[in-house]
């Protein structure tokens, strides 16, 4: 099956040149990208990730508010039964908090630095009749 | 029906939403173990109003659904929407991106948004959009607004689902011999030029309500209105909703009509699942039966016609 994934930011973080960048990468490697853009709830994207059924979900944070917006997120996600859906995570991540984001249930941080190859791949893999 | 639905269809009508996505995902994947599913579920609907809303890309489509989503919440309706969206020709992926433009509904329960990729074909809609109105349609919601792709003057798909289809331009749409061609000119119910404060907006919808007004008469009796509406703003949405309920009126005094288009629009869903079946047995299903039929039309033992007739009649019970 076609591999959907779901990509936006949260909040007040508007630095989407890395995300949209994102979007086109996976478009042209075959993937159907939910593109949500800026300026999302947390509700509102988990919301989003149920109704378009999507295989994974990435957010792009520029902001040092990551660890509580991702936090937020998969709660909501678990709350409304899609606790299943793997989340990703790019832009500027601090390798300090590498651990503390994998225990929250972070399945993929693509920190400065990641090539998009690496990203294709890990959004592949995730694609349901690949697993 | 009885009580022993399948489990997917009975999840959808309890109202799951995973579920309902899920089995949407089926759907456009083109996987056959749903189809007593849809079915139950196509039997459980009937009641929603279908709204299409097709136009060039750009025009305004999705910002005009997000203010149609909140007139019509505001009315206590629950809205669906599939959204539309380009497949990469190339790589077959795609960015769908009709959302953004409708995200103050992201936390609306009574709010179903669905984006979909139109996976290679050429009609404006996605291959399952027929399915995935029959889902929506089935969870109760009251209105479906199917949105397509930006369309040229050719893509008329939605004619086959919609109870009411709604053309949108701008003023930039082109002169009165744009206006006159054949194609997606004609099948429009409500004719909609947004971004009114756009100049040259009252002109050209002077100029549309001219030609429409010269076309040959509707069966139904219904005259296609031009409406000026300012999509960002909402402004003109209030009268849009006017006009649909004047149509659906109109309809409703029309049955003859209403039922006419009703049977088109079976005729067209029945047809393209029989073609998506033959197509599937032609094209990829090795039957022993058929590649026996294949090599006696080789060895012009048969022929082509005969095959195509035995295929068409062999499968009507």
């Amino acid at each position: 099956m076609t591999v959907r994934c779901l990509l936006g930011m949260l909040g007040t973080d508007v630095h989407s040149k890395g995300i949209r960048t994102l979007a086109q990468i996976l478009r042209d490697a075959g993937i159907e990208v939910i593109y949500i853009g800026e300026h999302n709830t947390v509700e509102g994207m988990a919301r989003a990730v149920v109704d378009e059924d999507a295989d994974i979900v990435g957010v792009s944070f520029s902001s040092a508010a990551y660890i509580e917006y991702t936090r937020q997120l998969i709660a909501a996600m678990k709350r409304l039964g899609a606790g299943d859906v793997p989340v990703m995570l790019g832009g500027i991540i601090h390798p300090d908090d590498y651990g503390v984001l994998r225990e929250i249930g972070v399945s993929g941080i693509f920190g400065p630095g990641s090539l998009m190859e690496d990203i294709i791949a890990f959004v592949r893999a995730k694609g349901r009749s690949n697993i | 029906m009885s009580g022993a639905l399948p489990p997917a269809a009975a999840a959808v009508l309890a109202g799951g939403r995973r579920a309902a996505a899920r089995l949407l995902s089926l759907a456009e994947a083109g996987d056959s173990g749903i189809t007593t599913d849809i079915k139950a579920l196509y039997r459980a609907g009937g009641q929603a109003r279908i709204i299409g809303i097709t136009g060039p890309p750009g025009v305004g489509k999705s910002t005009l659904v997000d203010g149609l989503i909140s007139q019509l919440r505001a009315a206590g309706k629950r809205v669906a929407v599939i959204s539309v969206d380009p497949s990469s020709p190339v790589s077959g992926g795609a960015v769908l991106g009709d959302r953004i433009r409708m995200s103050r509904h992201a936390e609306d329960d009574g709010v179903f948004i669905r984006s979909m990729a139109a996976r290679g074909t050429l009609g404006g809609l996605a291959p399952a959009t027929g399915d995935a109105v029959t889902i929506f349609d089935a969870m109760g919601f009251d209105i479906i607004i199917v949105e397509t792709v930006g369309v040229g003057q050719n893509e008329v798909d939605i004619l086959s689902h919609a109870h009411i289809v709604l053309l949108l331009q701008t003023a930039h749409g082109g002169d009165d011999v744009q206006m006159v061609k054949a194609g997606i000119l004609e099948i429009a119910d409500i004719y909609v030029v947004n971004k009114a404060d756009a100049p040259g907006s009252e002109k050209f919808a002077r100029a549309l309500a001219e030609v429409i007004a010269h076309g040959a008469p509707r069966t139904d009796g219904w005259a296609p209105p031009v409406l000026l509406t300012m999509g960002i703003e909402g402004s003109g949405v209030a009268a849009l909703l006017d006009q649909i309920d004047g149509f659906f009126a109109r309809q409703a005094a029309a049955p003859l009509a209403a039922q006419a288009r009703q049977a088109r629009q079976v005729r067209a869903r029945v047809l393209a699942l029989a073609d998506a079946a033959l197509r599937r047995r032609l094209g990829t299903a090795r039957e022993a039966g058929l590649e026996a039929l294949i090599a006696a039309i080789i060895a012009r033992k048969s022929d082509p016609h005969e095959l195509a007739a035995a295929l068409v009649h062999s499968s009507v019970p």
